[in-house]
Order: structure tokens, then sequence, then C-alpha cells
């Protein structure tokens, strides 16, 4: 886990949240260091993070990170401060951010998927930290086809939102089974020790991937670690269509979240960041050209039967399948 | 981006005979690539791929009606006698297949009753193809009349009711 972050050069704030331009330092206190379950109840797999020294450099890449722009290194440190400082209230504040309905596309996204229908499946759900993914997926398999074998792997970059995730399933029969693992991994650079490559039946990554500094990358190991035939599958929100139901929701999301997000939850700037990230996403089309990019089999250019998406509420959200063929 | 998945559906085509319009057909599809699967695609797959439930089993059947209407090039004439004959000729190793597969195109899910669409857009395509393939040069109205004409006697023929059909079907106009 990042231990400290050191940085010079110029920074700027903008209600709260920093910006960095020059050097930024980062150092792992860990480093591929497998942790005893009983000490600790989940696995990490850390990456060295590239050192960078740009400052003032024009050929400083950057990215996006909600409106703002900062450095691409920058970035992944950012998101895990959000995460590290939603952790606690996330479902909560999911809950009241989409006034529940969150639950009814995740039902939606884990239902058409069908795990355990023909077989128990190996899973691994990215960006899954707290669990409510994988859960479906191991309910959904054992309700409907008596499936005890079907297992997920729970992967997140954010020890935190692990935690979280950890706590939930320890409430549940399927603590300390071999139906499910919490690792702590990069979806950009999943350790090809840990993650063989065609190992996995489905992989899903739900309202996380836009969070990531390089797509490309995230798909990319996605098709490594999906067996061929496999499934990749994201929930992701993403354009809405509908001019008047996309004004009344960007009403719900720049006015009221924010302030949900200081009231409920005391950190504003976080829910900021998630509520602008959103609108940075690529549009559908986009995305499905990305992961026919990556490889995949999809199907054709256009949302719904057939397609290589389906739009849920509009395209508040959407689901983009793809098939490692 | 679509490249893969109409692969996967030719590749299926051969394989109706056997399997049927079927989901477990689009499955057993892979295992015909160059380098095939160890294994046929997971229900997920082909319900990603192809869609879900017998929407799938749609897509399929869409697809060999398109590569019926291909076949139709290949009259050994270009008479619209020859040709519709080889439309028909198509259907003789799946023609006990076809009544479920109509049924199924019929009847889309969610909506209680049949909706005779796809069955008009059947008899409408193939009458175009067959037009095209002998070169009809009408206009007009008379370029409807004969589309019309020629879809009515298709239909009539009993494509679309199969039971009619057998192996050795002839007598067009």
């Amino acid at each position: 886990m990042t231990e400290k972050i050191e940085k010079s050069g110029s920074q700027s704030e903008r209600d709260g949240v920093q910006s960095y331009r020059g050097k930024a330092e980062y150092r792992n206190s860990d480093f591929g260091r497998f942790c005893d379950l009983s000490t600790f109840p989940f696995t990490r797999f850390t990456h060295s993070v590239t050192q960078s020294n740009q400052q003032g450099s024009s050929e400083t890449k950057t990215t996006h990170f909600g409106f703002q722009t900062v450095p691409e290194e920058a970035k992944e440190s950012l998101v895990k401060n959000v995460f590290s400082s939603v952790a606690s209230s996330y479902d909560v504040m999911n809950d009241a951010m989409s006034l529940g309905v969150h639950r009814l596309w995740k039902d939606d996204y884990v239902s058409s998927l069908r795990p355990g229908r023909k077989g128990p499946l190996r899973c691994i759900d990215l960006a899954g930290g707290t669990g409510d993914i994988a859960l479906r997926i191991l309910d959904y398999a054992r309700e409907n086809y008596a499936d005890r074998e079907t297992s997920v792997d729970v992967v997140d970059i954010n020890a935190e939102m692990l935690k979280e995730g950890y706590k939930r399933f320890k409430k549940t029969m399927y603590h300390n089974t071999p139906q499910v693992r919490f690792i702590e991994s990069n979806a950009q650079a999943l350790p090809e020790e840990q993650f063989p490559s065609n190992t996995y039946d489905l992989y899903t990554i739900a309202f996380g991937i836009r969070n990531c500094t390089s797509i490309p990358d995230v798909l990319k190991e996605a098709y490594r670690v999906l067996k061929p035939g496999g499934t990749f599958a994201c929930l992701e929100f993403s354009k809405v269509n509908n001019p008047l139901l996309n004004m009344l929701y960007d009403q719900w999301s720049f006015s009221v979240i924010p302030i949900m997000g200081t009231v409920l939850a005391g950190d504003r700037d976080s829910y900021q960041y998630l509520v602008e990230s959103i609108r940075k996403f690529p549009s559908q089309p986009e995305f499905a050209q990305m992961i026919a990019d990556a490889g995949f089999a999809t199907g054709g250019l256009h949302e719904g039967k057939g397609g290589a998406w389906r739009d849920l509420w509009g395209g508040i959200a959407s689901v983009h399948t793809g098939v490692k063929v | 981006m679509a490249g893969v998945r109409t692969r996967l559906l030719q590749l299926t085509l051969p394989l109706v005979r056997s399997h049927g319009f079927t989901r477990h057909a689009l499955a057993q599809s892979v295992l015909a690539l160059p380098a095939p699967h160890p294994e046929p695609l997971s229900d997920t797959a082909v319900s990603a791929l192809f869609g879900e439930g017998d929407e799938a089993r749609r897509t399929l059947i869409e697809a060999w009606l398109d590569e019926g209407r291909k076949q139709m090039r290949h009259a050994p004439s270009r008479s619209i006698k020859d040709v519709l004959a080889a439309r028909l000729r198509y259907n003789e190793s799946v023609v006990d297949l076809l009544p479920e597969a109509f049924a199924t195109l019929v009847t889309p899910e969610g909506i209680p009753f049949v909706d005779p669409r796809p069955a008009l857009s059947h008899a409408a395509k193939v009458a175009d193809e067959a037009c095209n393939v002998v070169n009809d040069q009408s206009v007009g109205p008379s370029w409807y009349a004969r589309r019309t004409s020629i879809a009515a006697i298709y239909t009539a023929a009993g494509v679309t009711t199969p039971t009619n059909v057998t192996k050795d079907s002839r007598g067009f106009p």
C-alpha cells in the first residue's frame, strides 16, 4: 500500500481536491507480500509505481480526474484516496444517490449473466471491493442452480474497500470457503503469478472501470486472464440519450449528490469526483469499440438485441459484454 | 467488431442439421474454428454474442435465412422458377425444423400474440432477391407488383407453412 506521498513542485487546491504539478514521488511499504488470512484478511499484490521526475516538463502525460486534468501517474493515488474516504459509507451512499436503483441494476447485471446455469464458473470481479457483485453471483448460482462450486476472486486496488467486502462476507455462508477470495491488486497490471492467463470463465467489473487510469490496459488484462470462450461484462454509468432525462440527471448529479456526500458521508469532494468521472467516461459506442479493440468478440455497434451493450434506465447505466474467442 | 460474431454464425449453419436452431448449436461453433476452442461456448458467452434466451435462436434463424438468399444466386439458370427452386432446395436438409423455426420468429418474447412481420419480411426479401438475380427491370408500380406476386407465390408454395414442403417441391410458374 502506498505509505506516503511526497510531492514537490507547484500544487493547486480546488475545493479540497489537490492537483499535482511537477514531481510526485510514491513509496510502497509492501511489495508482493502474501498475507496470512488469520492476521490479514486478503492477499495483496502490489507493484512498484513508476517514479517520474517531470518537473516543468511539457511532455508530462495527463489524464482526467473528474473535470480536472492531473498527471497520469497521480490519478491512481487520487482515486485510491477517494475510495479510502468513501469505503465505510459506500453502500449507504449508493442507496442514497441512486434511490436504491443501483440494486436493481446490479441484480439485472448478474441475472443476465446466469452464473452457474451450465456448471460452476471461475469468476473474477474487478473493482469489486465491497463484494456486492460477488455475493450476487454466488447467491444466484446457489439459489437457481444449487451450485456451490462457482467461485469469485474479488480484486480491488483499495484495501479499505476490500475490508468492507470482507466484513460483508463474514455474515454469509461463503466466509472461509473456497468460493471467495479477496485480493488487493491493480486491474491494469494483474500479476501473472497470481492471475495466470486463460484462467477465468467470467470477468465482471461494475462501476469501477471509469476510475482506472488506462481503460485499454484494464481490457487487455481482462482478455489475458479470461479463458477462450470466457465472457467480459462491464456495468458502468454511461451517456443518457434522452435530452430531458439527461437534464434531470445532470441536475440530480451535480446539485444533489455532492450535498448528500457532505451530509451523509462528510465528504463532498469525493462525491463531486464521482459524478464528474461519470461525465468523462466514453460513450457507449466508443467503449464498445475499445472492448472490440482489446480483442473481444462483441455484438453489433448498437444497443439492445444483438448489440454490444444494453442501456439501463435510458443510458444512465449500461452493460457492455464481450467474449474472448 | 461484428466480424467474429458473423464468422461464428457462419460456422453454426452446417450444425443446424444435427443440432437444430438452438443455443447449443451456437455454442458448438467455436469447435469449428481454425484454432478450435477446447470446449463449447458457455451459456453466458452465447447470450453475450447472440442474445438471451430465444433471441439467440432468432439470430441463428435470421442468419440461416440470409444464407438461403445467397444460395439463390447459384441457381442453374436465371429464371424465376429455378431461382425459387434453388431457395426451396436449401430448405430440404432442415425441413422438419422449419415449423418450429418460423414459430420462434413470429412469437417474440413478452408479446402474447403472433407477429406476422418476420414472415412477411422473409417472403419479401426472397422475392426481392429473386428479382435481383434474374435482373428484373421493372420500375414504378410494376416493381412492387412483381415482387408482391412472387412473394405471394413463394408463400403459397408452402415455405412459410413447411408442412406442405416436400423434398421434391416444384411447380413454379
